[in-house]
């Protein structure tokens, strides 16, 4: 049972998706459904011995296309609408062992590919309006299948964070005349102490108003509304930063780093917006190996986040770990 | 779990370069190939190929 029904204090959808209560969780690595299916072995949800980079809808989706009809009747306070949208998996790789990080570069290139892909397929279905790529990793995030896989959902409407992180970019513009996100990566330039990476197009750094002790951010140093947008030579350098990025996460307590991996980009149903500019945020939890930032009561019931590390540090920290090519 | 229909490969436009320290270097075609699951959902296959010299034919 799956339906969209309005929060009207947030002015914002939830979706209900019960279904997914019964989805598969943690099985041994033996029975991995995200595996290729071996002759004599069981069968896995890929229906072939192996595999290169492999998408398909997710088999507990939250949306889906056609969406049901919603189970409950709405009504002017509480409107409802049907889980109308996509929910994908991609399979970085057909071994069960790795991560995204642990790729090569080369491979790297391969999946922004099957990245951009992708946009611009869900993109182009009608109704949809939001391509959202992203990675949930390690079972502090809530992870219940290991094989290194991330997703992508199509939604019907701009998802309410990125709705506002256009309308400060739309503010900042109409007050400056320049993109928010080209004036902040200007500015972690030019103080230099929250960059962690730095590639000739691409730059990572822990955002000076970082929420998470190791929140960073991977930006486009031009700008580019999309990985549409990008050359060979900047998908190429993409890829570079970014496992250099994920290289120094695990590196940094020589352990898996768990995190949450947003990709925002322009939405697609309309012409990009100028202050829409291509960025990957990172949201890791742990603030030391062995403790959880919590999302508690101040940051999940005022909305305010309590930061208990100063980005300057934890920029410092990533960037002495020692990543060899 | 087994597939239903298997479409045309399908090239998908714009070669990017790979990178020289990873893999023999050189553009790459991606090509990718969507099937059908018995439950309705749709798989795609990415693959990639090198790209093929200008003139090659089968056989060169």
């Amino acid at each position: 049972m799956s339906e969209r029904r309005w929060h009207p204090m947030l002015g914002e959808w939830v979706v209900t998706a019960t279904h997914r209560q019964d989805r598969t969780f943690l099985p041994p690595p033996d029975y991995c459904p995200l595996c290729p299916t071996k002759p004599g072995g069981f069968p896995t949800e890929v229906p072939e011995e192996d595999y290169r980079f492999v998408v398909f809808d997710n088999k507990f989706p939250s949306m889906r296309q056609p969406a049901p009809e919603p189970a409950v009747a709405g009504h002017d306070l509480h409107p409802v609408a049907p889980a109308d949208g996509v929910c994908e998996v991609v399979l970085y790789t057909p071994r069960h062992e790795g991560s995204l990080g642990a790729l090569p570069v080369a491979d790297i290139v391969r999946l922004v590919r099957v990245w951009t892909d992708r946009y611009e397929e869900l993109g182009a279905r009608p109704g949809m309006e939001c391509v959202f790529i992203f990675e949930n990793r390690g079972e502090a995030i809530g992870v219940t299948i290991h094989h290194p896989h991330g997703q992508i959902y199509a939604f019907p409407f701009v998802p309410p964070r990125i709705a506002r992180e256009r309308e400060q970019a739309a503010r900042h513009l109409d007050r400056t005349g320049h993109c928010l996100m080209c004036d902040i990566v200007a500015d972690e330039r030019a103080d230099g102490r929250r960059l962690v990476v730095e590639g000739e197009h691409f730059v990572a750094f822990i955002p000076f108003f970082a929420r998470y002790p190791y929140e960073t951010y991977l930006v486009s140093k031009q700008h580019r509304a999309s990985l549409s947008e990008l050359s060979g030579p900047e998908v190429l350098d993409l890829s570079r930063v970014l496992k250099d990025l994920l290289t120094r996460f695990d590196g940094l307590w020589q352990v898996p780093f768990p995190y949450m991996m947003v990709m925002h980009q322009a939405p697609t149903r309309d012409a990009a917006a100028p202050g829409d500019h291509l960025h990957i945020e990172f949201y890791p939890p742990m603030r030391t190996p062995q403790k959880l930032k919590y999302l508690a009561g101040c940051e999940s019931g005022a909305g305010t986040y309590i930061n208990d590390t100063l980005p300057e540090v934890k920029a410092e920290e990533l960037r002495a770990v020692r990543v060899t090519p | 779990m087994t597939q239903q229909a298997d479409h045309t490969r399908e090239q998908v436009p714009s070669p990017l370069p790979v990178p020289s320290d990873a893999v023999p270097p050189g553009n790459e075609t991606m090509t990718r190939r969507t099937i059908m699951l018995e439950d309705g959902r749709s798989m795609t296959f990415y693959d990639f190929e090198p790209e093929k010299p200008a003139g090659a034919t089968a056989g060169n």
